[in-house]
């Protein structure tokens, strides 16, 4: 099983950010943040209040008893890219035993946000560079 | 001055007016002469395809030198005594060194700076009495003290530029520092080494001499004027002489001083230069102000205005990040700021671009994909952000993203580190061969 971690999409979500001078006092994507927290918190996990963090812009943990998954929102313009990673505990990780979880977890947030018109063209990304390899689901069976 | 302007010169040269009129008609036909000269070396180097931009400072020197003598009279030509034109004091090319800090100790700079001041203050005023009374008697003694106010002039303006460059340098001690560590071009993301910036400095220099001739109209308009300007600002005899002595060795002084800001500030005087417009001192090696590079990467005109600007921002945190977390043992929770923020783990780079910036974090962070644009620059949501992605940019391997974004405090830690092995080596090695 492999993981695609990193999603993007274009966002339908009012630009929130807050500028001054020509600068950024607060990136844009705490709201679109916080919707993905609510789905989160749907999918029955605990979820951290968004966090700005220049220059990468929102970020949160999400947790159950088993894990603990760090997001990352990123809001680019055209496009949002959200990052993914798994932050268990190092003993959890080295066996394998969060990947299980960690996979269903992305894949319960894909559908939720195939399914919100709000994050249209929603793809996965093995990595976020030139090189990536996008594809509609975020695990793939090997 | 005690003599009327329209009174008679020793040696019969003529009266002042006389003399006044054929020097300000030799200085009109030597100007339109340097205009055709400019602009017959513009169209030849068009025709043959050659770059005529002075690209160094001897060329540059070479380039004034060539207007200048074209056919402005030097022998014969002297004003009479004790009557010379009339002419404001000249005007510094560049702009008055930065004020320092207020209850600030003055650098040695500045120290040199004031007391060239005060020697052309002190010097102007006896310098009047003994030119007035040496003028009387002898020309020659004359433009002897006034070639002795253009050399002190030459040393202002050099200390001048140096000074500049200093203060553009605040950080300069670490980018020198970095230059001159060995492994400074390892320790840093690809072209992003001091070695590298020097480089690039260089390779815009060329690259504005170049864009002379993408444009040749304005190429010879740029030419002309700026030919006119430093011919008025460098060479003593394009310009009439002052009215009194005082006004005379003021001018040489300011010319002496254009001269001494020429040569430590050549690049900045190269003709057409757009992207050297306006950027000044250490930025010069960097790309602030290069909005030219950004729009070459597909960016609006006013995304590439936002990528050219100096980065001031938050910095990396290269080893601990701020999504780490302490050891349940150290009590959990973000590391304190002490520790994130401390040199050896924050990567703020000096003298370096938003763009430039992003490229280097991209390198060292996957998590760094990109950024967005404010409203001011056309972003607000709309249109591409700076994106890694699009640009092809990869993060490194693992090893190496530690070296990219690794701190300058840490480059100097490591840096200093292996000099000093190598001293160490090397110290070894000698007292074995000497024993």
């Amino acid at each position: 099983m492999r993981l695609r971690k990193i999603a993007d999409f274009e966002p339908d979500f009012p630009y929130d950010a807050v500028e001054e001078d020509d600068e950024f006092i607060l990136l844009p994507g705490r709201n679109i943040a916080e919707a993905i927290c609510d789905i989160l918190r749907r999918l029955g996990l605990e979820v951290s209040t968004p966090e700005h963090t220049p220059p990468y812009g929102w970020r949160f943990d999400a947790r159950s008893d088993r894990f603990r998954i760090w997001f990352q929102v990123t809001h680019l313009g055209e496009e949002v890219v959200l990052g993914t990673e798994d932050r268990s505990p190092l003993i959890g990780r080295l066996f394998g035993r969060t990947q299980q979880a960690y996979a269903g977890l992305l894949t319960g947030l894909s559908d939720e946000l195939k399914a919100d018109g709000r994050f249209r063209r929603l793809q996965w990304w093995d990595r976020y560079s030139a090189r990536g390899i996008p594809a509609d689901d975020p695990v793939i069976a090997r | 001055m005690g003599s009327s302007l329209t009174g008679r010169v020793r040696g019969g040269m003529g009266s002042f007016a006389e003399w006044k009129r054929d020097r300000d008609a030799d200085i009109a036909r030597a100007g339109a002469q340097i205009q055709a000269r400019a602009d017959q070396l513009v169209r030849k180097a068009i025709r043959a395809g050659q770059e005529i931009s002075a690209k160094t400072p001897s060329e540059l020197r070479e380039f004034v030198k060539t207007a200048a003598t074209l056919s402005l009279p030097r022998a014969g030509t002297t004003a009479p005594a004790n009557h010379v034109a009339r002419r404001p004091p000249n005007s510094s090319r560049s702009p008055p060194p930065r004020p320092s800090t207020p209850g600030a100790r003055p650098s040695g700079v500045q120290q040199v700076l004031a007391y060239a001041d005060r020697i052309k203050t002190e010097t102007t005023r006896k310098g009047f009495e003994i030119l007035e009374r040496a003028a009387a008697n002898d020309p020659r003694v004359a433009k002897v003290i006034g070639d002795m106010f253009e050399k002190a002039g030459q040393a202002a303006g050099a200390a001048k530029s140096a000074l500049q460059t200093a203060e553009d340098l605040k950080d300069g001690a670490i980018f020198v520092t970095r230059l001159v560590n060995p492994l400074d071009p390892v320790l840093s993301a690809p072209g992003q080494s001091a070695a590298d910036q020097v480089v690039r400095g260089a390779r815009q220099a060329v690259d504005d001499a170049r864009s002379v001739i993408a444009d040749p109209q304005r190429a010879v308009r740029s030419i002309i004027d700026k030919g006119r300007q430093m011919h008025r600002d460098l060479d003593p005899a394009a310009t009439p002489q002052g009215h009194t002595a005082g006004d005379e060795l003021r001018r040489r002084f300011d010319i002496g001083r254009n001269q001494g800001d020429l040569g430590m500030d050549a690049a900045a005087l190269i003709v057409g230069g757009p992207s050297v417009r306006g950027v000044s001192g250490a930025a010069r090696a960097s790309n602030i102000g290069n909005v030219a590079k950004y729009s070459a990467q597909g960016f609006t005109p006013a995304k590439a205005e936002h990528l050219a600007q100096r980065y001031d921002g938050k910095g990396h945190h290269a080893y601990i990040k701020e999504r780490d977390r302490l050891p349940k043992l150290l009590g959990g929770g973000p590391y304190p700021p002490w520790v994130l923020d401390n040199p050896l783990n924050l990567h703020r780079p000096h003298n370096m671009t938003r763009g430039d910036f992003y490229v280097t974090h991209a390198l060292s962070d996957r998590h760094f994909g990109g950024a967005g644009f404010p409203r001011s620059a056309g972003g607000g949501g709309r249109g591409s952000g700076w994106s890694a992605k699009r640009l092809g940019i990869e993060t490194a391997p693992l090893p190496l993203r530690a070296i990219y974004g690794m701190p300058d405090a840490m480059k100097l830690l490591v840096g200093s580190g292996a000099i000093a092995a190598g001293a160490y080596a090397n110290e070894a090695l000698d007292s074995k061969d000497s024993r």
